[in-house]
């Protein structure tokens, strides 16, 4: 969808026109389900956080000030409201069911090392999740949806600099946390040998 | 630590390359069920046009008559506070008219004596 386009249907939309909406919708659900999805980390939530997003962007599409932002920056800002209330109301619940998708293999590798590596990702998952918002969005941007810092900028209204400066601290942090938990890993000298 | 057979217990030494790696390897996009992304869109275009109104005419109820019922209270309040000073100063000249009446009477009484 080119920016005209999103323009044109964001006016559409914003005098009540349905259509315009489902046609905005069917390009922005993706990526706020996916951001909500790394947020909670299980489908069930990232499903009715999606769901209650867009009803949100729905009532209070004809109130929409377009102040040269994407649009995909107001659908994050709900999203990520709805992510904090969400963690509000869940405060009790520490853990996070790290279900399908994430940690599938890729390619068959030697089971151990498949589970350590698994083990890896869960930690790194955690590590991410135990990042204040800014940091996670920005990650979940970058990687995910693989915007560039420029863009991740305007998302979240920050200037590139200062997205970078973001990433690199953010990046350090989670190497200190990483370091600071020793885990068990394979030596490049010692060889699983197959059973 | 003893190192157990085959592993070996060893901190974490990540250059950052390698941590973005594993992030990248970590954050892959992930895709709703087609049945979810359709269902939702299907209620999305279906959503009753009063309903997205409601919130507007919940507001504007609001605010006309937290006014309203603003505007009685300070009615009420101003009465009763007109009506409280009225009675204040009534009450005064009731005291001052009996000051003077004794005083009068206290007079006369002096003057008779005498």
């Amino acid at each position: 969808m080119t920016q005209l386009s999103e323009d044109k249907l964001l006016e559409r939309a914003t005098h009540g026109d349905r259509e315009a909406f489902g046609a905005l919708y069917e390009h922005h659900v993706g990526r706020i389900y996916n951001y909500i999805y790394y947020r909670t980390g299980n489908t069930s939530d990232a499903e009715d956080l999606t769901e209650r997003v867009f009803y949100r962007a729905l009532r209070h599409i004809g109130n929409y000030n377009d102040r040269g932002l994407p649009f995909s920056a107001w659908l994050y800002r709900i999203a990520h409201n709805l992510v904090a209330n969400w963690y509000r109301d869940n405060s009790r619940r520490k853990e996070f069911p790290l279900d399908d998708a994430v940690f599938r293999p890729r390619q068959y590798d030697h089971p151990e090392r498949e589970i350590l590596k698994s083990e890896e990702q869960e930690r790194l998952l955690l590590e991410i999740r135990r990042l204040p918002p800014d940091r996670q969005q920005l990650l979940i941007l970058k990687f995910v949806e693989h915007l560039s810092n420029a863009e991740i900028g305007r998302v979240m209204g920050r200037t590139e600099g200062a997205i970078k400066s973001l990433y690199h601290r953010t990046l350090l942090v989670m190497r200190e946390e990483m370091v600071n938990e020793p885990t068990i890993n394979i030596t490049n000298n010692d060889e699983i040998k197959d059973y | 630590m003893e190192p157990k057979q085959g592993y070996t217990v060893i901190p974490y030494q990540y250059n950052l390359q390698e941590l973005e790696s594993n992030l990248r390897v970590i954050l892959q996009p992930v895709v709703p069920t087609p049945d979810f992304v359709a269902d939702l869109k299907k209620s999305l275009l279906r959503y009753p046009r009063w309903k997205l109104a409601l919130p507007g005419m919940l507001k504007s109820i609001m605010l006309v008559s937290a006014g309203f019922f603003s505007g009685v209270i300070i009615l009420v309040t101003g009465i009763r506070a007109i009506v409280t000073i009225l009675g204040t100063f009534k009450i005064l000249r009731q005291i001052k008219t009996q000051v003077s009446k004794k005083q009068l009477s206290a007079t006369q009484t002096g003057v008779l004596s005498v």
